[in-house]
């Protein structure tokens, strides 16, 4: 028996990070079970440099997914439970006087890690939540004057409860716009259901898992995502998808040029774990949902409630150029 | 709000309300150019018919119901009929129209009722030009012929979504498009010689000639400054004073009044003349009278159906109801009727009665003096000329023996009063004489060397019937007012008399303009309004057609007209050319039309993965294929790796996938 756990990964080609990746995403399915697309499209966000939000009913596995991800990425991992009254040093740091040099030493905060896992963000209060909004957007942290920079790959999975709960602070759509996604898991289907209650503790099983992708071959792949060939027609599609939010009387407002952005890199990272050398229209579809549902509202009178509904109409109404 | 308010504040009118008044006005700027010739009462009934229904529709009333809508047709049409005893005819057919449309607009509720108006309307202006087809009308029915088009596209464009402006433009483009149209019409629509259509007599009272003269009655002579006819000579003119249009000979004589004779006289006549003619072309304006105006004697004209009396009066077969132009050779050095008949001296020596004996009395007394009939004739003329006669256009009213009353007593008047008492004094000598009515001298415009003779320039002189001579013309104004002859009748006037119509000579600048604006008058009167088979001609041989025949138009207007089209047909094409000319994307759509026939139709939003994969499961025969055409089109359309024989290798599938 080999000790290290990373030594399978040489045996793998290193050119192929497509197997790498469907071996992750087969290996978390036996942990989140039955949802593989999630899944997917948590590493498509992970791929594209992205951070996840994850809006779900408390048990429904967002915490496992994280941990998971973690685990199998091989990835430092953090976990910040968001309460009422955390304050931003309580994420990113504090200063202590040291008395044996006499002098302010910087303690790091759980912001540390390559996985960050911000649990329940829509308990703390608007304050905290920018603290981790900032970091996140920065990559590093500043505090007494010195910059610290944060780890990479650096990821950051929040979780939110949905915001009709009491005692929440529900993100305003300014900071939903920094998650390049948003994942809603639901309730498992029967046939899994029963897996799950009739197997193990998936902590258990968690813990004798291999590493299946380096961090290294991360951020290679990472590198690779925006060098993924963008074709004319695929732009057009793109750009009539953005122009139809902005144009259509269903939505308040229309997409910004960062949801363009993200959906184009989003597109371009799952096409990459498809392994298609161009963005496909499918994969832009497949993207889009996660995408665009926390980045549009819907008019009053446009009766779409659900993310889902919001981006079936979207892709509904534009045309496959 | 008071009742009444409301319609006055147009912003707050409910949409339908705006169509309808826009519709009004489109109707009152077609009934306009009627006005002046339909009895008051039909445009006041249209204008408070429209009043109404404006009412109607601010106040959200209801619409008259059908029983009076019928009971005010009914009435309408009585009305037209008890006022024109008809319903036929120009007049009656406007005014049955107008008050038609006013009735309409009471019904009216939608678009279609809209579009029935928007056709009236058009149908009443261009009625107009059955009337008069004058330049000055010209620029009002361009104006109106637009806004109508532009209310037809604007009610049917919905109103409101579009603003006004819009509609403006977009109709004045397409009457601009329309316009080679009509250039192409109005040059080849074959032309019928004469006059296409006999308009009936509209009954317009004519300042023109009469068929009779009473110089005794108070007359102000007419000084209209209407245009009666229009000349263009081929070289030079005659001088003013030879310049006399005859037109009516009186020959019958009551004591009061002097009459054309009962019936004409067609004895064909023998005429000499000098080498000197004259050829000219003239354009006459419709006068509602047969005879028409000549320089002196006509040896040839171009008018067709028209007859040439004994007495030299050229008579049309019918009524000048229209412009006509008519081509003439005249000569005003002539002798003619020297052999004169028993019936026509008779004719031209009676005299009625025993009316103005003292008359009578001095004609024996003068020519017993005389040593023959020409002296007796400078005997009279020098009567007038001694003795104290005076011109004027406001002459005293005569007695009952009007010669007397003239050469006695008042003394004063114009040509009529002149030529009456001349003819009296030769006949009363036993010499044949006879009045001639017509036109004298005329105007010469130097911006375009027309002679413009006009309403004002009528004239009266006599006839006297000399042995060896023949009938000679002897004109007593020229006797009495020289400068009537000599300048016209501007300066013969010897009271401060005010002639309205020539006030405008005074300036020099005015007088320039009234130059300008009859030239450009003419112009349109000579060739567009009556642009004939002649002129079609002429343009035609420009063009290298010689002596085209109808035939030869008929070709020439197809062929313009296919020619016009498919040029239009080209630039439509060429502008909305398709622009997708990615030769993948056109492979694709063959892909997908083909598949579609095979009842496999694609979603606008399925992607090629995703339509190809369900044709594939569709036809399970062609998934090889499909599943290929699938690579082969997103590597070419989606991904770097484009390739010439992929595509080539695309379109053979495609080619040879079944229909």
């Amino acid at each position: 028996m080999n000790n290290n756990p990373l030594l399978h990964l040489l045996e793998t080609p290193a050119g192929d990070p497509i197997a790498a990746i469907n071996s992750t995403v087969s290996q978390l399915s036996q942990i989140i079970l039955g949802k593989e697309i999630q899944i997917r499209l948590a590493m498509a966000c992970l791929l594209a440099r992205g951070h996840l939000l994850i809006e779900d009913l408390p048990g429904m596995g967002k915490t496992t997914l994280a941990h998971a991800l973690a685990h199998c990425l091989g990835l430092t991992y953090n976990r910040v439970q968001f309460t009422s009254d955390i304050l931003p040093a309580d994420i990113i740091g504090v200063s202590v006087f040291d008395r044996n040099n006499s002098s302010f030493h910087f303690h790091k905060g759980p912001i540390f890690a390559q996985l960050v896992l911000a649990d329940e963000v829509n308990r703390a209060t608007p304050k905290a939540q920018s603290a981790l909004l900032e970091a996140m957007e920065e990559q590093q942290v500043t505090a007494d004057g010195h910059t610290y920079p944060l780890s990479s790959p650096f990821f950051v999975i929040a979780t939110q409860n949905p915001t009709y709960q009491i005692g929440t602070y529900p993100l305003p759509e300014s900071q939903l716009d920094r998650f390049l996604m948003r994942l809603q898991l639901g309730y498992p289907d029967a046939a899994h259901e029963r897996q799950l209650l009739s197997g193990r503790d998936r902590r258990d099983l968690l813990s004798e898992m291999p590493v299946t992708l380096l961090p290294a071959q991360l951020l290679i792949l990472q590198n690779r995502v925006p060098k993924v060939h963008v074709s004319t027609a695929l732009l057009d599609y793109l750009q009539a998808i953005v122009s139809y939010t902005r144009t259509s009387n269903k939505f308040v407002a229309g997409l910004s040029p960062r949801a363009g952005l993200a959906l184009l890199r989003a597109a371009q990272a799952w096409a990459l774990m498809q392994g298609h050398t161009g963005v496909l229209p499918e994969d832009l579809q497949a993207v889009l949902t996660p995408v665009i549902g926390h980045r549009l509202v819907p008019a009053e009178d446009a009766a779409l409630n659900k993310p889902a509904e919001i981006g079936a109409h979207v892709l509904q109404s534009v045309a496959v150029q | 709000m008071p009742a009444g308010i409301a319609m006055l504040r147009v912003q707050a009118w409910p949409e339908s309300a705006r169509s309808l008044g826009m519709l009004s006005l489109m109707l009152l700027m077609a009934l306009l150019p009627h006005v002046a010739h339909l009895p008051v009462w039909i445009p006041l009934c249209v204008t408070g018919a429209m009043v109404w229904r404006l009412w109607i529709e601010v106040h959200a009333a209801a619409l008259p119901n059908k029983w009076l809508r019928s009971i005010m047709a009914l009435l309408a049409l009585i009305a037209v009929l008890v006022n024109f005893r008809s319903l036929n005819g120009l007049e009656a057919g406007t005014a049955l129209l107008s008050m038609m449309a006013g009735m309409k607009l009471l019904e009216s509720r939608q678009l279609r009722d809209y579009s029935i108006l928007i056709f009236i309307a058009l149908f009443l202006l261009f009625a107009e030009l059955l009337y008069e087809q004058s330049m000055i009308l010209l620029p009002y029915l361009l104006l109106s012929t637009t806004f109508i088009v532009t209310c037809l596209l604007h009610l049917h464009d919905g109103g409101s979504q579009i603003s006004f402006g819009a509609s403006l433009m977009r109709s004045t483009r397409m009457l601009l498009q329309a316009l080679p149209l009509a250039a192409l019409l109005f040059l080849l629509v074959p032309r019928l010689p004469g006059q296409f259509w006999v308009l009936p007599s509209h009954g317009a009272a004519t300042t023109g000639l009469n068929d009779e003269m009473s110089p005794g009655d108070v007359a102000d002579l007419s000084l209209s400054s209407e245009v009666a006819f229009r000349v263009e000579f081929q070289g030079t003119p005659p001088p003013k004073s030879q310049r006399y249009w005859r037109a009516v000979v009186l020959h019958d004589f009551d004591g009061r009044t002097w009459r054309r004779h009962r019936s004409e006289l067609l004895t064909p006549q023998k005429i000499i003349t000098s080498q000197q003619t004259y050829r000219y072309r003239m354009l006459m304006e419709p006068s509602n009278e047969p005879w028409i105006p000549v320089l002196d004697i006509p040896l040839q004209t171009s008018l067709r159906r028209s007859m040439l009396t004994s007495d030299l009066q050229l008579l049309a077969r019918q009524p000048v109801t229209q412009l006509i132009a008519v081509d003439v050779l005249a000569a005003t050095e002539y002798q003619f009727g020297v052999s004169l008949d028993e019936t026509m001296r008779r004719l031209d020596t009676q005299l009625a009665g025993s009316l103005n004996p003292r008359s009578r009395e001095l004609a024996l007394q003068m020519r017993a003096a005389s040593n023959d009939d020409s002296v007796y004739v400078n005997t009279v003329l020098n009567l007038f000329r001694q003795q104290e006669f005076f011109y004027t256009l406001q002459p005293p009213a005569l007695g009952a023996h009007t010669v007397d009353d003239f050469l006695f007593n008042t003394r004063r008047g114009f040509c009529e009063h002149y030529a009456s008492a001349f003819t009296f004094m030769m006949r009363a000598a036993g010499i044949p004489a006879r009045v001639v009515t017509g036109y004298q001298g005329g105007e010469l415009n130097e911006v375009n060397n027309y002679l413009v003779v006009r309403q004002s320039d009528a004239h009266a002189w006599a006839e006297v019937w000399l042995a060896d001579r023949g009938w000679v013309r002897v004109d007593p104004t020229a006797a009495i007012a020289p400068q009537r002859i000599e300048q016209g009748l501007e300066s013969a006037g010897t009271y401060n008399e005010a002639l309205t119509g020539h006030m405008l000579s005074r300036s020099h600048w005015l007088y320039q303009m009234r130059q300008n604006w009859d030239a450009v008058n003419t112009f349109w009167k000579a060739r567009i309004v009556n642009f004939d088979s002649d002129d079609q001609r002429s343009v035609m041989s420009l063009l290298g057609f010689s002596n085209p025949d109808w035939r030869t138009l008929g070709w020439a207007l197809l062929i313009s007209f296919i020619s016009f089209f498919a040029a239009m047909m080209l630039w439509l094409g060429w502008k909305y050319r398709p622009r997708q000319r990615d030769p993948v994307v056109e492979a694709y759509a063959t892909l997908k039309r083909k598949l579609s026939r095979a009842g496999i139709d694609a979603l606008p939003h399925e992607g090629p993965v995703d339509y190809l994969s369900r044709a594939a499961l569709a036809k399970p025969a062609l998934a090889g294929e499909l599943r290929e055409l699938c690579d082969l089109y997103i590597t070419l359309r989606y991904t770097p790796d484009a390739r010439p024989h992929l595509l080539n290798r695309l379109r053979q599938l495609v080619r040879q996938l079944p229909a």
